[in-house]
């Protein structure tokens, strides 16, 4: 099948699925790229962890920062569906740094995460982002303000109008009257962006060789698989993610390394026009569509 | 006194010059001839004829409101005539297109039984409505959600396959993670791209997990049927269409979905009285007198 008919075939599949898809794939080693609207700014959710740990683990890197002092650390108390492991803790908890950096990496915890926001400040890591010459990711919140969005104010049964809201309220120019889905306000970035990123990581870059291999490490651990990992990961193969989720939003982005050597990084970053919480589809359609572009490029 | 018969016996009376053949061609006994000219000459106080033995011969007072008494009889008889023809006059009905002709053929037929000639014009529900509104019928069969609905029409799913069971859940017509293929879809029809029935099956769709393009408005009822004969998909219909179709009907499991029909007359109209001759024949015709089949009960 030629590139075009399968592009468009992949767009009519996100269409039927409901998904407005921003998708890059590219290998690592030779440079080829496949995507689909790879350069749309969608607002990044927790994809923002992966900067996070990042510049926390640069700054251990120059000393700024001991990976073992320990913090103490509020719990979060969240009850609504989403937030986990101290966001959903009931009690204060001695923690270290390393241990945070697990936490907000791999289980995607909210409040771990501000607590290493806490000490390296959002403009503070989109500095250190400059500094490795990675454009196009915006820094600019703390994930606590990534909790407070209309869908937790609202009663479960009712929580459709808030995913309604979310979808109808946007506005020109990608902005939105839902501050956490306005790009111009909440942190985001685009497929190409992220891609760039996991390119800085997984191959020689400004960022030093132990600190991407920390953030690689972590991104392997990453317990969060519901969504294209099942279409990626094999015994053949490591996948390694990072996942975004908030309101209608629905991201991955992440990089498979093939036995044989190859390596493939993913980046999907999606908005659905479906106004309900759950839907395993959504995530089936943006695996297989990011699968079957890997695929493709793959036997080019 | 009957003014209308008075004149017209002194009419017939003073043309014929006779009170018998008067009488007679103006179909009544001489008798009844004589004392309705009796009891006109009496209210006026005057003398009309001059009573010899063998004829009848004007007084000139009789001569004097010979020309009045004639225009008068004329003017009862064009009222008369008037009468029989607006009797005559088809009330313009719109009606769901949806029904077969055999079932509004029926209903013409037995509404002339009942003394009302009716027009029919078939429409969809927003056409309905604008056909009232701009006064072009002088009713119409509007679609109404089931507590302001006169008719109901249980809907439920019908498909080409038996599916076996009672009822029909949306959440079967799913994609498993493992599927492959296309998946199943509800189609709709015109009659029921209507609020009150097309959004809780869109809010079903959405909860259960479909995907949008698995619940589609069809453009014309044929095209949605011949959808589900070529395929497994499903049709949204009641069981007098299913049967029509040769389809097997289930009601919906999730919910229960009706068709409900309410009768508005133009302006100043009064439905209540066409409603009271019609009820039963509009009833039969919209398939509203059958009440929920068992599926033993379905024609296949």
């Amino acid at each position: 099948m030629s590139t075009e008919a399968l592009l468009r075939e992949m767009r009519q599949r996100l269409r039927d699925g409901g998904l407005h898809g921003c998708f890059l794939v590219r290998d690592l080693h030779t440079g080829q790229e496949l995507g689909i609207e790879p350069d749309t700014q969608l607002p990044a959710a927790s994809l923002v962890k992966i900067p996070l740990a990042l510049a926390t683990l640069e700054r251990i890197r120059r000393g700024e920062l001991d990976g073992a002092t320990m913090l103490t650390v509020e719990p979060g108390r969240i009850t609504s569906p989403g937030p986990t492991g101290l966001s959903r803790f009931r009690h204060p908890v001695r923690i270290a740094i390393d241990d945070l950096l697990y936490l907000s990496t791999c289980v995607s915890d909210g409040t771990a995460a501000d607590a290493l926001f806490a000490l390296t400040p959002p403009a503070q890591v989109a500095g250190i982002m400059r500094e490795f010459g990675l454009q196009g990711i915006s820094v600019r919140h703390t994930t606590r303000e990534l909790t407070e969005t209309p869908v937790e104010r609202f009663e479960a049964a009712e929580a459709h109008l808030a995913y309604a809201l979310a979808i109808e309220a946007g506005t020109s120019g990608r902005g939105h009257r839902v501050p956490q889905l306005d790009v111009t306000r909440a942190n985001s970035g685009s497929a190409r962006s992220y891609v760039e990123l996991l390119q800085a990581l997984w191959t020689p870059s400004a960022i030093p060789p132990e600190v991407a291999g920390r953030v690689r490490g972590l991104m392997a651990d990453n317990l969060l698989r519901q969504r294209i990992s099942p279409d990626f990961s094999s015994d053949a193969s490591i996948w390694s993610s990072k996942t975004g989720t908030l309101l209608n939003l629905r991201h991955e982005v992440g990089v498979v390394e093939h036995s044989d050597g190859q390596t493939f990084a993913v980046a999907v970053l999606t908005e659905s026009l479906v106004p309900a919480g759950t839907q395993p589809d959504a995530d089936a359609v943006m695996a297989h569509v990011a699968r079957t572009l890997r695929d493709h490029l793959r036997q080019l | 006194m009957d003014l209308v018969g008075a004149c017209r016996a002194f009419v017939s009376v003073s043309e014929r010059g006779s009170f018998t053949v008067g009488a007679a061609a103006a179909r009544m006994s001489q008798s009844v001839a004589s004392r309705r000219v009796a009891a006109l000459e009496e209210r006026f106080g005057e003398r009309l004829f001059e009573r010899t033995a063998r004829r009848a011969v004007l007084t000139p007072f009789g001569r004097d409101m010979l020309p009045a008494a004639r225009q008068l009889v004329l003017a009862a008889d064009v009222l008369q005539h008037e009468a029989e023809t607006a009797k005559l006059k088809p009330w313009r009905l719109a009606v769901p297109d949806i029904c077969s002709t055999a079932g509004l053929a029926r209903l013409i037929a037995d509404a002339r039984g009942h003394g009302v000639t009716l027009d029919l014009r078939a429409a969809a529900p927003a056409e309905r409505a604008e056909l009232l509104h701009s006064q072009q019928v002088r009713a119409a069969l509007l679609a109404v959600p089931r507590d302001e609905a006169t008719w109901s029409v249980p809907l439920g799913l019908a498909g080409a396959q038996d599916p076996g069971g009672k009822r029909l859940y949306a959440e079967t017509l799913r994609m498993g993670r493992a599927a492959l293929g296309e998946p199943r879809r509800i189609w709709i029809q015109p009659e029921d791209d209507v609020p009150h029935i097309r959004d809780p099956l869109t809010r079903l769709r959405d909860a259960v997990g479909l995907r949008p393009a698995q619940l589609v408005v069809a453009a014309d009822h044929t095209a949605a049927a011949a959808e589900v004969l070529c395929s497994r998909d499903v049709l949204l219909c009641s069981p007098a269409q299913a049967r029509e179709l040769a389809l097997h009907w289930r009601p919906l499991g999730e919910i229960t979905l009706t068709r409900g029909f309410a009768l508005a007359t133009a302006v100043a109209g009064h439905p209540d009285h066409i409603r009271a001759r019609l009820g039963d024949d509009i009833a039969r015709c919209l398939g509203a007198d059958e009440g929920v089949e068992t599926p033993g009960a379905v024609v296949t």
